[in-house]
């Protein structure tokens, strides 16, 4: 045990996980655009359940070994945290916290990413104006109304889709949605995606993307943590 | 904001944006002069180059961190901020004969890029403009750190060597802070804070080895002149990331 314990905290391990993670990450950003088709529906579903049902091991095993080099690092970096803190430091409190901060930090971000692999969902939606759609069971978005503003050289600088979103039929609330401000409601996150301008036909439409994202307000909470550990770990060297 | 097109065709604004990028560049190579007039030219680049980018958002509206050439001068100024307060130390005087060039050598890449004078709906979130401005600043913090690094491999003082993993150290806590911001901004408009595409890819290959470096620094074996090359490295790697993903390494454009 005790073996083990110092392979986790050794800076061999670490300096070996992070170069192994680096060429995973290297091999992944050559896989990716040469098997475009193949890898074009990996972010429209949760990780895991697109690496079942992708199959193709000789296309995936890397992203099963950058999840496994990437969970080896937390170990690691958990074990270090431990070890650094069951130390005395000579150099005050700050300084020995703020880099254990930041690690905490990384380790939720790392865990947010799993909670998405497995539990977060995403759809788009193209809903037309004065039309719904549905955009989770029982609940449906109306957009009564969708523009753009274009400036003098023709290009959009603003969309806007008003919304009036129904559960089980009834109105349950009314949002202005534009890029970038998406709209909460129940557990969703509604976000907008295009804006189609329509023709004699065919009404404009938005296409509001809808997702399900469990990890976000860890790897929110973990970001956070990283930039407060950064902060200390400069005031402390300044100090 | 039309003020700030002086009555001129868009034609004649270019040109007159091009020089007004070309001479802090003229400047900081004139900074080489030893003494004072060395400090001075240093100085009017300086005064230069923020009069030039003061001008780029003055006609955009908004700040010029949105497209390539904006971006690149923005960094060119942020490693020439940088250089003012380091070379301050007299230890490190050498620092000129890397770090000016460099700038200059940055300021000309900028100009091979149009200026672009739009910005998507996505783009227009404080959380977008803090993630650019934290990036340029870290990529900065590399470019200085490189020159210092190089300065140490070449000469050995340890001097250098030190202040190369300060930069490092800082430029890292930047970039991590510019990629929590970005993660926000990519989270608010396209409702994920990932997604499988080189570009993220070689982001996270950028964070990932000053990470290598930083502990690389620590182990024995490597201390010293492997770790400083390794240091040197991230800003090749950084720079990869930004110009190289795209363009040798095909990656598709985001979603939406």
């Amino acid at each position: 045990m005790k073996k083990l314990w110092d392979i986790l905290i050794s800076l061999n391990t670490v300096f070996a996980l992070f170069a192994l993670t680096i060429a995973l990450c290297l091999l992944g950003s050559v896989m990716l655009p040469t098997h475009l088709e193949f890898f074009s529906g990996i972010d429209d579903s949760p990780l895991f359940q697109w690496l079942a049902e992708a199959g193709a091991p000789g296309l995936t095993w890397w992203v099963y070994a950058l999840v496994a080099s990437v969970a080896l690092l937390a170990l690691s970096t958990v074990a270090c945290t431990v070890d650094a803190l069951s130390r005395r430091s000579v150099r005050g409190l700050l300084h020995k916290l703020s880099p254990q901060v930041m690690h905490l930090g990384v380790l939720m971000v790392m865990l947010a990413h799993l909670l998405t692999a497995v539990f977060g969902m995403r759809a788009d939606v193209q809903v037309a104006k004065g039309t719904r759609g549905e955009v989770a069971p029982g609940i449906e978005v109306l957009v009564s109304e969708v523009s753009a503003e274009v400036n003098e050289a023709g290009t959009s600088t603003r969309w806007l889709a008003e919304l009036v979103l129904y559960r089980e039929g009834k109105v349950i609330a009314r949002r202005a949605l534009v890029p970038a401000q998406p709209v909460f409601i129940d557990g969703l996150g509604l976000f907008f995606g295009t804006f189609n301008e329509g023709d004699d036909n065919r009404a404009p439409s938005a296409t509001i993307r809808v997702t399900h994202d469990p990890g976000a307000k860890w790897a929110l909470a973990g970001g956070i943590l990283v930039v407060l550990g950064g902060i200390g770990f400069i005031y402390s060297r300044r100090s | 904001m039309e003020f700030f097109r002086f009555g001129l065709n868009d034609y004649g604004l270019a040109v007159l944006t091009f020089f007004m990028l070309l001479a802090p560049a003229a400047f900081y190579i004139m900074a080489l002069m030893e003494g004072r007039a060395g400090r001075a030219m240093f100085g009017a680049g300086l005064v230069a180059h923020a009069v030039s980018i003061a001008h780029r958002g003055a006609l955009l509206g908004w700040l010029p961190l949105t497209e390539k050439y904006d971006n690149i001068s923005f960094m060119a100024f942020a490693a020439a901020i940088l250089y003012y307060f380091i070379s301050r130390n007299e230890k490190l005087r050498s620092l000129a004969r890397y770090a000016l060039p460099l700038i200059c050598v940055i300021i000309f890449v900028a100009l091979k890029f149009r200026t672009i004078n739009t910005i998507s709906p996505f783009m227009m979130t404080p959380w977008f403009f803090a993630h650019s401005l934290f990036y340029f600043i870290s990529y900065a913090f590399f470019a200085i750190a490189a020159c210092l690094g190089t300065h140490y491999v070449i000469s050995g003082d340890s001097e250098y060597e030190v202040m190369e993993y300060r930069m490092l150290s800082l430029g890292w806590i930047l970039l991590s802070v510019s990629l929590f911001c970005g993660s926000v901004w990519f989270y608010l408009a396209y409702g994920t804070y990932w997604l499988w595409t080189s570009k993220e890819m070689w982001i996270s290959i950028t964070w990932l080895f000053v990470g290598l470096y930083l502990h690389a620094r620590l182990m024995r074996p490597l201390h010293g002149v492997p770790a400083a090359v390794m240091g040197v490295l991230v800003f090749g790697v950084a720079l990869f990331t930004y110009f190289g993903v795209g363009t040798v390494i095909p990656s598709p454009p985001t979603q939406f």
